[in-house]
Parts: C-alpha cells; sequence; structure tokens
C-alpha cells in the first residue's frame, strides 16, 4: 500500500514538472515547502541527563490549476521531536482536493479551520507544540449575497502530542454580514467519540454563536458557546468579547473571557512533555492575555484554565510621533469558583494572575530601531481537589522585568543588533528572590547571513543545577529558496505555551540545524 | 528498509522538482480577493491596473514586521501619487485579527490593509513566515521576494519600486 501511494505521488510530481517545465498550462503551477528538523545533543529530563536525537522531514506539495488545489503532506520521522511515539514514514500524511471560486468553496481530505473566535469550533496545528485537530473529511463553504453558509464533517486523526482522541465530528454555521458593518452568525457542532479508542470521551454537542459590529473606529465582537455532554448534567460554557476604538495617535483595544468548559479525564498526553490542555481539542478560545512579551517574561507563562477561568485585558497604544509608539497592556484573570464571578478576583483561592507589561518601539533616527520595555506580573496557583478535600497553594510567583532592544545599520549591508533584558523571580511561598537575564548580540549581511550569540543566566532555577546557558546561532540564505539555521550550545527549556497550549521544553545542549526550503 | 528507500526516491523526486520548477521572480502572481480592515475588497488585479504592487505579509505579534511597517508606509506615501500601492496582508488569525485595526491606525499608517486569516495567500506566494513581501509590476509579474525583514533591506526595495514605475512620458 505504501508503495502504491509513492508511485501515485512520484507520477504526480514527475507529470508536474514535467508539465511546468515545457509550459504545458500557463494557469498550472506547483509550489512545496520542505522543512528539515535535525537535532543532535543531551537534555535533562526528569532528573536524568539522556541522550536527545531527532530527524524530523515536512515536504508540503501543492498543485494549483485555475480555481482547482491538490496538496499533500510527506512525514518523516526518526523520530520525532518529541520521542518515539511519532515515527516512521508517512507518505501521505496530509492530502486534499480543494476547489474555490468567488462565492464556493470545497474541500475533501484533511482540512482546518477556525469558526469565530474559536470558541466552538477550532480545527487547528500547530507542529511545534504538537498539537493538531484537523480533520480527514469533507468541508465546503457558499455565498449568497450577504449570507454564509458552511459546513463540514470528518474523523480526528491526531490530538496533542500523542494524547490522540479520536472522533467523528461535524459542524455547521451559518453567518449573515450587513452593510451596516454588522455579522452575525450560528453554530452547531457534534463531537462523537469512535468506538474502541482507550482515550475516548462522552459525545459533545456544542452550540456557538456571535454578533459583531465595525464601524468608522470602532469594533465590538462577542461570541458565546454552550457544550452538552453525554452523561453530564452541569453546565459548561464560554463567552468572549472583545471591543477596540482608535482616534488620532491612541488605539484601545480590551478583551474579556469567562471559560466553563468541560474537563476530560485522562489528559496529560506526551511523556510528561505536556502540560495537557484536557478539554476538547475542538475548542480552542482566545487566551484573553498578552502572549508576546519579551524573552524572559515569556519563560514562565500563565497557564490558563479553559475549564475554569474569568478574566480580561486592556492594551492600549499611544503614537508618539513618527513611527515612535508606546504600547501599555494589563491583564487581570482568576478562577470563577463555583461559577459564581464574572470579574477576576484577587482572593488566593481564586487563583489569580495579573500581569502589567509596557513597550516603547520606534526608530529615534532612520538607520536605529530601538525598543525598551518593562514588566511585572503575579500568579498564584491554588488547587481544590476532592470536592475541597485537599486545599493547597501550588505556586505563588512575582517576576519582574525591564529590557532594552536596539538595533542599527552600520553600512548599506551589514546592522548590528544588541538585546538585554533581566529580570527578578520571586518565590513568595518560599521568600526566595533569583535574578535570570538574557543578552544577545547579533551581526547581519543584507539578506544572506546573520550570526547571533545568546548568554542566559537564571540564578537558582529550580528545575536545573546549572546558572548560565551560552549558544550561537547562525542563518543564512543559501538562495532566495533555501534558508539554513544552525545552532550550537546550551537551551535553558521551559514552559512553551501557544494559544493556551503548553509543552515543557526540557534545557538541551548540542546542535539544532534547521533547512527550510520553498520551492 | 523498504520504507527507506520509498522516502529517499520521493525526496530525490521532491528535490529534483525544486530544479525543475523556476523560482517565484518571473512568474505570473496568483490574482486574489481578501477582505480589507474595513470589511471591503479588495482585488489584486484591480491594484495592478494604477501601478506596481508591493505585498507585505505580516501580522500584529511579528515583531520584525513592526520594524519593517514604518519603512514601508513611507515608500507607499513617496509614490502612491505615481499608481504604486504597498498592500499590508495581516495573517493574524480570528483570534487576533480585532488587533490589526487598532494597531494600523494608531500608528497612522497610510497603506491599505487585507487580511489573510487563514494564510492562504500567504501560501499562494509561497511564504512559510512572516515577513514576506513581494514585489510585482504591472504586467503582472513577480519581480522579487524577500522573506523576513534585514535592516536597510527598504532601500534596495523602493529602487526597485522606482525601476518599475512609468515614466512621465509613458503615464501620458
Amino acid at each position: 500500500m505504501n508503495a502504491l501511494r509513492v508511485a501515485v505521488l512520484a507520477t504526480i510530481i514527475i507529470t508536474i514538472s514535467w508539465s511546468s517545465s515545457v509550459g504545458f498550462a500557463q494557469d498550472m503551477y506547483i509550489q512545496g515547502a520542505n522543512e528539515m528538523r535535525w537535532a543532535d545533543g543531551r537534555e535533562v529530563f526528569g532528573g536524568d541527563d539522556v541522550v536527545k536525537r531527532y530527524f524530523e522531514n515536512r515536504l508540503n506539495l501543492n498543485l494549483y490549476y485555475g480555481d482547482i488545489r491538490v496538496g499533500t503532506r510527506v512525514t518523516m520521522l526518526q523520530p520525532s521531536e518529541f520521542g518515539q511515539y511519532q515515527t516512521g514514514i508517512n507518505t501521505l500524511e496530509k492530502r486534499f482536493l480543494e476547489y474555490s471560486a468567488n462565492n464556493v468553496y470545497l474541500r475533501a481530505g484533511d482540512f482546518y479551520t477556525v469558526w469565530g473566535r474559536g470558541l466552538g469550533l477550532a480545527l487547528v496545528e500547530d507542529i511545534l507544540q504538537g498539537f493538531d485537530s484537523g480533520l480527514d473529511g469533507m468541508h465546503g463553504r457558499i455565498s449568497l449575497y450577504n449570507l454564509e453558509l458552511e459546513g463540514l464533517s470528518g474523523r480526528s486523526k491526531a490530538g496533542f502530542l500523542g494524547q490522540v482522541r479520536d472522533a467523528r465530528v461535524s459542524a455547521a454555521q451559518i453567518s449573515h454580514y450587513h452593510s451596516w458593518g454588522t455579522n452575525i452568525g450560528a453554530q452547531v457542532m457534534m463531537v462523537t467519540p469512535v468506538e474502541d479508542e482507550i482515550l475516548s470521551y462522552g459525545e459533545n454537542r456544542t452550540w456557538a454563536g456571535h454578533v459583531a459590529w465595525d464601524g468608522a473606529s470602532t469594533s465590538i465582537w462577542a461570541e458565546y458557546a454552550k457544550e452538552e455532554i453525554e452523561g453530564v448534567d452541569d453546565e459548561h460554557d464560554a463567552f468572549y468579547s472583545s471591543a477596540s476604538w482608535f482616534g488620532g495617535p491612541v488605539s484601545l483595544f480590551a478583551d474579556y473571557k469567562r471559560y466553563r468548559y468541560y474537563k476530560y479525564a485522562g489528559g496529560g498526553g506526551g511523556g510528561g512533555y505536556a502540560q495537557s490542555v484536557d478539554i476538547l481539542p475542538f475548542h480552542s478560545a482566545p487566551i484573553v492575555q498578552r502572549e508576546f512579551t519579551s524573552p524572559l517574561f515569556s519563560k514562565h507563562p500563565h497557564i490558563v484554565q479553559f475549564d475554569d477561568e474569568v478574566g480580561f485585558q486592556v492594551e492600549g497604544s499611544y503614537n508618539i510621533s513618527g513611527s515612535n509608539t508606546l504600547n501599555i497592556s494589563y491583564s487581570h484573570s482568576s478562577s470563577t469558583i463555583d461559577n459564581d464571578l464574572w470579574v477576576p478576583s484577587l482572593d488566593e483561592i481564586e487563583s489569580p494572575y495579573r500581569q502589567v507589561f509596557a513597550e516603547f518601539t520606534g526608530y529615534p533616527t532612520y538607520d536605529w530601531y530601538l525598543t525598551a520595555w518593562g514588566g511585572w506580573d503575579e500568579d498564584l496557583v491554588y488547587t481544590i481537589e476532592g470536592d475541597g478535600a485537599v486545599q493547597a497553594r501550588t505556586s505563588w510567583l512575582r517576576r519582574s522585568v525591564a529590557g532594552l532592544g536596539s538595533e542599527y545599520q552600520l553600512a548599506d549591508d551589514w546592522s548590528v543588533k544588541c538585546q538585554v533584558e533581566g529580570g527578578l523571580v520571586e518565590d513568595v511561598d518560599a521568600d526566595v528572590s533569583s535574578i535570570e537575564s538574557i543578552t544577545i548580540l547579533g551581526l547581519t549581511w543584507r539578506q544572506q547571513f546573520s550570526f547571533s550569540a545568546v548568554l542566559e543566566t537564571a540564578e537558582d532555577d529550580p528545575n536545573q543545577d546549572k546558572t548560565t546557558w551560552a549558544k550561537g546561532e547562525f542563518s543564512a540564505f543559501i538562495d532566495n529558496r533555501h534558508e539554513v539555521l544552525i545552532t550550537v550550545g546550551e537551551e535553558r527549556g521551559g514552559l512553551v505555551c501557544t494559544s493556551g497550549k503548553c509543552r515543557v521544553v526540557a534545557p538541551f545542549e548540542g546542535v539544532k540545524v534547521t533547512l527550510t526550503s520553498i520551492f | 528498509m523498504i520504507r527507506l528507500t520509498l522516502l529517499t526516491t520521493l525526496l530525490v523526486l521532491a528535490i529534483a522538482t525544486t530544479g525543475l520548477a523556476s523560482d517565484l521572480a518571473g512568474q505570473k502572481a496568483p490574482d486574489f480577493t481578501l477582505k480589507n480592515v474595513d470589511g471591503k475588497n479588495v482585488k489584486l488585479s484591480e491594484l495592478l491596473k494604477e501601478g506596481p504592487v508591493l505585498l507585505d505579509f505580516w501580522a500584529t505579534w511579528c515583531q520584525p514586521c513592526k520594524q519593517a511597517l514604518p519603512h514601508l508606509d513611507r515608500i507607499h506615501a513617496t509614490y502612491k501619487d505615481r499608481g504604486f500601492t504597498m498592500l499590508g496582508i495581516s495573517i493574524d488569525n480570528t483570534r487576533s485579527v480585532s488587533k490589526v485595526r487598532p494597531y494600523v491606525r494608531g500608528q497612522g499608517f497610510e497603506f491599505p490593509v487585507a487580511l489573510d486569516t487563514d494564510s492562504q495567500v500567504l501560501r499562494q506566494y509561497r511564504g512559510t513566515n512572516v515577513p514576506h513581501t513581494v514585489l510585482i509590476g504591472m504586467d503582472g509579474i513577480i519581480k522579487n521576494v524577500w522573506i523576513g525583514y534585514h535592516p536597510g533591506e527598504e532601500k534596495e526595495i523602493e529602487q526597485e519600486i522606482i525601476a518599475l514605475m512609468p515614466t512621465e512620458g509613458e503615464e501620458e
């Protein structure tokens, strides 16, 4: 079967490349991307110093012919970065046939999509996080005047770091756009677990709807989703809203969340590498906290509790002059504690989290890019287990950071970059404080080469004995289509979160090579 | 062993294909229609009737993109009266797309911004990451592609735009 698949794919590739090279069809072209990631070194995981080697290769090929697209992905993992559970060759890991015209979109095979803000249905893939909630099936959309109808049905094939939760998913959405700037939509999603799977969950039906308005300088969005789960009587829902406004040099953005998704048992996946999301993997609501801050600040991210969290975020931006901008954000969240809270609390038992972050970016002169930032946050985790039988404060951290970054153009072809950030981590429970820092020095020559040296220090990282990590990074464009990135040295590791999905990256020492090709 | 041989064969074929498929520069730019931040349609072929177009794929969370945008906005302001358009295409997904309009307006950028929330158009232009910048001539042919942002690159971009602009005699 595998041989047949390879033969078919090889035939397609040869045919396409031949036809495009002789100008067989002006509208037909092939595009592809290949990413190879290789690492050889050692990592410290669970107190053990172990050999860490992985080789990942993902080749994506797309054929365009008018309104039609055919695509596939060939994967070779020997093994993947996440270990042995992802190993081997998958010649047609993803494949699809797509038709897209002005008002009609149809796709058969593997697909991804996010409806609304993702409270109801969000099919996404994040390769670096090992997360995949895509479906293999049919997806269609049709636009009639201001009305849009969308439907899909398929089977999930993946999950979070090997925690495969096989299920059949069907969903439909209707939305309406009006020239006044309004948009309303409603959706329903049905998730049925596939029998005989070890890790499965009860049948889940999620209803969701949104209303939105875009005015001349104001935008508003509100979305609500409600879960109905087989055998579960408790209410489980999610609410999200956002508003933005701009006038002159000032722009404001605010959003709010109240998430009470059903938390499934049996999470934890990936052999200890993952901080499992534990909710249905086909939901992916906004995290409502600043995700991209600074290198140090993002080392200890707050883990969003999608099954029980209420919070808000406010972000303001002021354009001082030209391209010089000051940006300030504040976010605050906590548990909803027995579903009573609509505003986040500061009480210890409700696991409060607060963060304030300010950043200046701009060009003091034409050739000089400058950025400066500072932030403070407090994250307290209080655990209640077994009907309140066990109550304990898991952790209570306060962190402050300040940093400065600069990039200066020396001549037409050369530029130098420098970034320095220092931080204070305070473990309130243990009454212990420690200082950490990161320094990055870089040199770039046109589009072709860049080199940077990274030095990271942490006085008292409880997860390891080391206090200093140093590495060098070299990247080069071999031509306009091939880029190589080589990293040599030590990496501190830590918790890495993307869109609320987190995994633990172990400290690493060795060599990593990434080769990216587009064609 | 058989699987490894099959994969090796496939990879060799794929690499061979990269040699056969021509570079993006010199190819016809795929046409597209996207919504702009005000909900109106933006069609590439319509913009090309006025003059050369620079597509800049970016995102609100991308620091190098934000570093490049002031330069590209200046280029847009300088040459827009001669038909040139710098079209910013945000690839912010549906969860962060709400931040695009306040960011662009707050910065005072004049260039139009379209939304590519599922990165479909970025992929059509062979982009795997942002910033990804593509210069297209009035003939609809891709002239050059810049991957990432490197200080000083805007001067090269500007020179190539000037070379594509119709002379005054041609405009008449």
